[in-house]
């Protein structure tokens, strides 16, 4: 099973586009764990994640013909997810007049639900990141939980890499604090 | 380029490393129920069905949740009857639409109502 042929996102993009939904399934199927993690991490909500991720689907459907470079598809896929992210904290800010430390979701749904060391954990760390701001929380998610280089989250974001290399230091020093007591 | 990877030595990597959410199990049937109802061509609804048909058929295998079976033409497949609303509303271009053509319930045979003035009639299990 291992010589099994894995195309590329920019092959399965150029075959989207000429008319292969069977590539558009195989992007989602790529894609879904990864950006459904990404708005647990982001948001605290399962509920709102799942709604989240399709919505991001959705949207990729939509305009991924208008993509210019398939080979560029990571950074343009975590650019919606990331666009789609700050519209969701505007909407609920805006409607709810809350934070989201003060706003995440009691259900916390582990992969790993045997030990309660790490549902406490798990905890601790949800709560330390929805403390940071939006922007920061987004390059330290990007970045510790999805492997994007500096590059690419600059892509992705909208700003320069001096901007995200700054972000990162900032948010890790915010939570190096926030979780001192688990750091040796 | 390749991704620069976080350092493995980072012990503030390794330990949001522990936060780790479950995933859901019918995000792929989800996906595909929105898809559905973003997608206006019958004949590219027609090929989003057939392309995803392999990739949702875990909720076959007893979930626990109500599913429904959609079906273009030749093609169809099983959806979470959660796929079909949002925010607990119907969505009415999918849960009023022919294509959904039956509930099926795996706990009880009520009739279950999709949609304000739609029910489905439940198949049985």
């Amino acid at each position: 099973m291992g010589d099994e042929y894995d195309p590329t996102d920019g092959e399965l993009v150029r075959r989207f586009v000429e008319g292969d939904m069977a590539a558009f399934a195989n992007l989602v199927t790529r894609y879904q764990n990864g950006v459904f993690l990404f708005f647990c991490r982001m948001t605290g909500r399962r509920a709102d994640a799942e709604d989240l991720a399709q919505e991001t689907f959705v949207r990729v459907y939509e305009s991924l013909h208008s993509l210019d470079d398939p080979t560029r598809f990571r950074s343009w896929f975590w650019a919606i997810a990331s666009n789609l992210c700050r519209d969701y904290h505007k909407y609920r800010q805006h409607r709810h007049h809350l934070s989201i430390e003060r706003d995440i979701d009691l259900d916390l749904q582990l992969a790993d639900m045997e030990s309660a060391q790490t549902v406490e954990l798990a905890s601790r760390i949800r709560t330390a990141l929805a403390t940071l701001d939006d922007e920061r929380r987004l390059v330290v998610v990007l970045r510790e939980y999805h492997g994007l280089s500096y590059e690419e989250i600059a892509a992705t974001v909208g700003c320069s890499v001096g901007a995200v290399r700054w972000r990162l230091h900032a948010a890790r020093q915010q939570l190096r604090a926030s979780l001192s007591d688990l750091i040796e | 380029m390749e991704p620069e990877k976080p350092h493995a030595e980072d012990q503030l990597s390794q330990l949001l490393s522990a936060y780790d959410p479950a995933m859901p199990k019918d995000l792929a049937a989800k996906t595909l129920a929105r898809l559905l109802q973003s997608e206006p061509d019958q004949e590219r609804r027609r090929a989003l069905l057939k392309a995803f048909a392999g990739r949702v058929e875990e909720l076959q295998n007893g979930l626990g949740c109500s599913i429904a079976v959609v079906s273009i033409g030749d093609c169809s497949v099983v959806v979470p009857t959660s796929a079909l609303a949002r925010d607990s509303q119907p969505i009415p271009s999918l849960a009023e639409s022919k294509e959904v053509k039956s509930i099926v319930r795996e706990v009880d045979e009520r009739e279950v109502p999709v949609g304000v003035g739609y029910t489905f009639t439940i198949d049985a299990v």
